[in-house]
């Protein structure tokens, strides 16, 4: 965490809060978090301090989030990050809801080899877990099934796959692309399965949308990676200093 | 947050135009409606309630202020016309994830339970298992899969996910359309997404040409500000909104219910209040006070006034080619007995003829009479209850 801070250091004075707000503003970052930098005495290392990236460790690694926010690509992505660092890597298709869903992670399967744990559609998503958890791999992703934030009742049966599975992290996996709504979505989430931290899908789209500020610094969560294209190797470590500096 | 967006109304009375201004920017910001749009709205507002205020020296500000921004809002948004239940081919194009594929199904299935049959396409080769995912959602609706566009019902067509940023792949999009020729091309916009919406219905209107919108993912709390500025930039209406994964979660966009949404119910206590004093509405609709209304309106009488008054689209059906039909429907009108004008339900065919002939139209001509005069109390039951576009009822 060197680096971080450097160009940060160089904004600070530099914008009047009022110029700031409005960079703010039209990023889409949440009207409550910039309240909080508002009342933060200096605003820049407010966010420096609660705006932070992390590397991603634990065995048994579990993705939520909303549907279609990037979470299956996410999978396929961490699993060739683990196994090009040689870990046996298996994937949990816990998403046993979606249409093709599984038949998404089958193909991907051609491409990346990890190992794939699937029960098929219908079945209970704690039990595709609980198989993956218990085998040899080193590395295990799970994958859910998207829900809104509205259906507590389906954000309630995260808390099973978790604790049936033992997840070491519970990862919710955002879309660069989203608006100020993400944090009401987060914080549903965080209110019935405790998460982690995040990971920024479709940064690639958007790199200078107002979701990791918002995310990061409302929860001061780490956010561990960020999701670039459609291919297996595209996930890059969080760049804070990077980020903030194209925000504002 | 709900609450939050309630108050935009209720605070009107305590606190002022200003404060009303500040929390209905605050109500659109967490609608994800971009700022620089939010900007200008207020603006606007501004001075139409400067305006209002000088016309109307008798009603209080805050409530021509309520009036000035629930009718802003509701003009923003292109109405559109409602899609024909008819064979045609239609694309559905959109950013990665945003919902295009459950969508094809659920507009398929849309038009399947209307009688048309309908069949579901992909043209998505990238997503890993697109064309598996399609083909086992149109199966639990029981719709066909096809692999060419069919002429004999709606063909839907899914494309892979593409983005304004990428200018190459939405140039080969462009080829695909050319190659396919939909009648229409949806745009799919997720409710929850942020400041990329204006710009992606832009771009994507200047390069392949799009139709209309369609917002899905409306049952999460997201509020789909986002498709009110992409259906201002690129200048089309918005047609459908999914509000869940199942596919009868699917439904026409209203209005109405999406500017609710948007800032909350307003606290409005009667239309009748708004309405300046010299436009009163009519106690009671028959065909005379319809008759009445449409002559006076040739001199944007009171109905057209109210309506206009009121943000109103007045439906287009009713006022193109008017001049030409006023005189037809009045000459229509004269050839009425009394007793038809008062009760029109008793007009049945063998008095369409008659009263074609008396008035030198056709049967179809008296029919269109009697069809917009249908619409007409429609819209006047609605007035009358309060339940008007612009100003709903409590
Ligand atoms: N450009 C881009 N597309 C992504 C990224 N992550 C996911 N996608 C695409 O977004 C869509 C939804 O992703 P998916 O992983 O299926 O989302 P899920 O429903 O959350 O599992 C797919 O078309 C993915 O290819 C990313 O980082 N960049
Ligand atoms: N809750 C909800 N989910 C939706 C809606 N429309 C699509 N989805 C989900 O969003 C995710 C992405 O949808 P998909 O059709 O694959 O998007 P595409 O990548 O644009 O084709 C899937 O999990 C869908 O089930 C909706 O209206 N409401
Ligand atoms: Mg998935
Ligand atoms: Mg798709």
């Amino acid at each position: 965490m060197k680096l971080i801070g450097k160009i940060l250091e160089k904004l600070r004075g530099k914008k009047s809060i009022e110029e700031l707000e409005m960079d703010l503003l039209e990023a889409h970052v949440h009207p409550d978090v910039i309240d909080l930098l508002k009342k933060a005495e200096d605003p820049i290392s407010f966010i420096k301090e609660r705006l932070r990236a992390a590397p991603l460790e634990g065995r048994i690694i579990m993705l939520v989030g909303i549907n279609g926010s990037g979470k299956t690509t996410t999978a396929v992505k961490l699993a060739h990050y683990f196994i090009n660092k040689g870990y046996r890597t298996a994937i949990a298709a816990s998403d046993t809801f979606r249409a093709g869903s599984i038949e998404q992670l089958e193909e991907w399967n051609k491409r990346v080899p990890f190992i794939l744990f699937k029960k098929g559609y219908g079945a209970d998503p704690a039990s595709v877990a609980y198989e993956a958890v218990h085998s040899d791999a080193e590395k295990i992703i799970i994958d859910t099934a998207g829900r809104q934030d509205t259906r507590k009742d389906l954000i309630e049966e995260l808390k099973k796959i978790k604790r049936v599975s033992g997840a070491d992290k519970t990862i919710m996996v955002v879309d660069a692309t989203q608006g100020v709504s993400v944090l009401e979505q987060v914080k549903q989430f965080q209110e019935h399965v405790p998460i982690d931290g995040f990971i920024v899908a479709k940064y690639d789209i958007d790199s200078k949308g107002g979701v990791p500020l918002t995310v990061g610094v409302y929860t001061g969560l780490p956010i561990f990676f960020v999701g670039i294209g459609q291919n297996p190797d595209g996930l890059e470590p969080f760049d804070p200093d990077k980020y903030v500096k194209e925000l504002i | 947050m709900l609450e939050r967006l309630r108050n935009v109304f209720s605070l009107l009375g305590r606190k002022g135009v200003e404060d009303a201004i500040k929390e209905l920017q605050r109500a659109l910001i967490l609608a994800d409606v971009d700022i620089k749009m939010v900007k200008e709205l207020t603006d606007s507002l501004r001075k139409d309630i400067q305006e209002e205020l000088k016309k109307h020296p008798g009603i209080p500000p805050t409530e021509i202020a309520k009036y000035a921004i629930y009718n802003h809002i509701i003009n923003l948004l292109d109405v559109g016309r409602p899609l024909k239940i008819s064979p045609q081919t239609i694309m559905l194009v959109g950013i990665n994830g945003s919902g295009k594929t459950t969508t094809a199904v659920k507009l398929a299935f849309w038009f399947k339970n209307r009688g048309i049959k309908s069949y579901v396409m992909s043209l998505d080769t990238e997503r890993p298992a697109a064309k598996e995912q399609l083909k086992q959602l149109a199966e639990k609706g029981g719709i066909e899969y096809t692999e060419e566009v069919r002429n004999d019902g709606v063909t839907i067509i899914d494309t892979p996910g593409r983005t304004a940023a990428d200018e190459k792949l939405l140039e080969e999009l462009r080829h695909l359309k050319m190659d396919i020729m939909p009648d229409r091309t949806f745009l799919v916009i997720p409710a929850d997404m942020g400041r990329l919406a204006g710009e992606e219905a832009r771009k994507f209107q200047d390069s392949i040409g799009i139709d209309g919108i369609i917002i899905t993912k409306m049952d999460g709390s997201a509020k789909g500000g986002g498709a009110l500025v992409a259906s201002k930039e690129a200048n089309i209406p918005v047609y459908f909104i999914g509000t869940g994964e199942k596919l009868q979660d699917f439904e026409p966009f209203d209005v109405e219910k999406y500017v609710k949404r948007l800032l909350g119910v307003p606290d409005i206590k009667t239309i009748q209040e708004m309405v300046p004093q010299e436009t009163k509405i009519p106690e009671r609709f028959d065909i005379n006070t319809f008759h009445e209304q449409l002559m006076q309106m040739r001199g944007a009488g009171p109905l057209n006034k109210i309506l206009s008054a009121l943000g109103m689209n007045v439906p287009v059906d009713v006022l193109e080619g008017m001049e030409e039909k006023m005189k037809r429907y009045d000459a229509i009108y004269k050839s009425m007995t009394k007793e038809e004008r008062a009760n029109p339900d008793i007009i049945n065919e063998s008095r369409i003829r008659r009263i074609a002939r008396g008035s030198g139209t056709s049967e179809a001509d008296v029919r269109q009479f009697l069809r917009d005069y249908k619409r007409a109390e429609k819209l006047f039951k609605r007035l009358k209850k309060g339940k008007i576009r612009g100003l709903p009822r409590l």
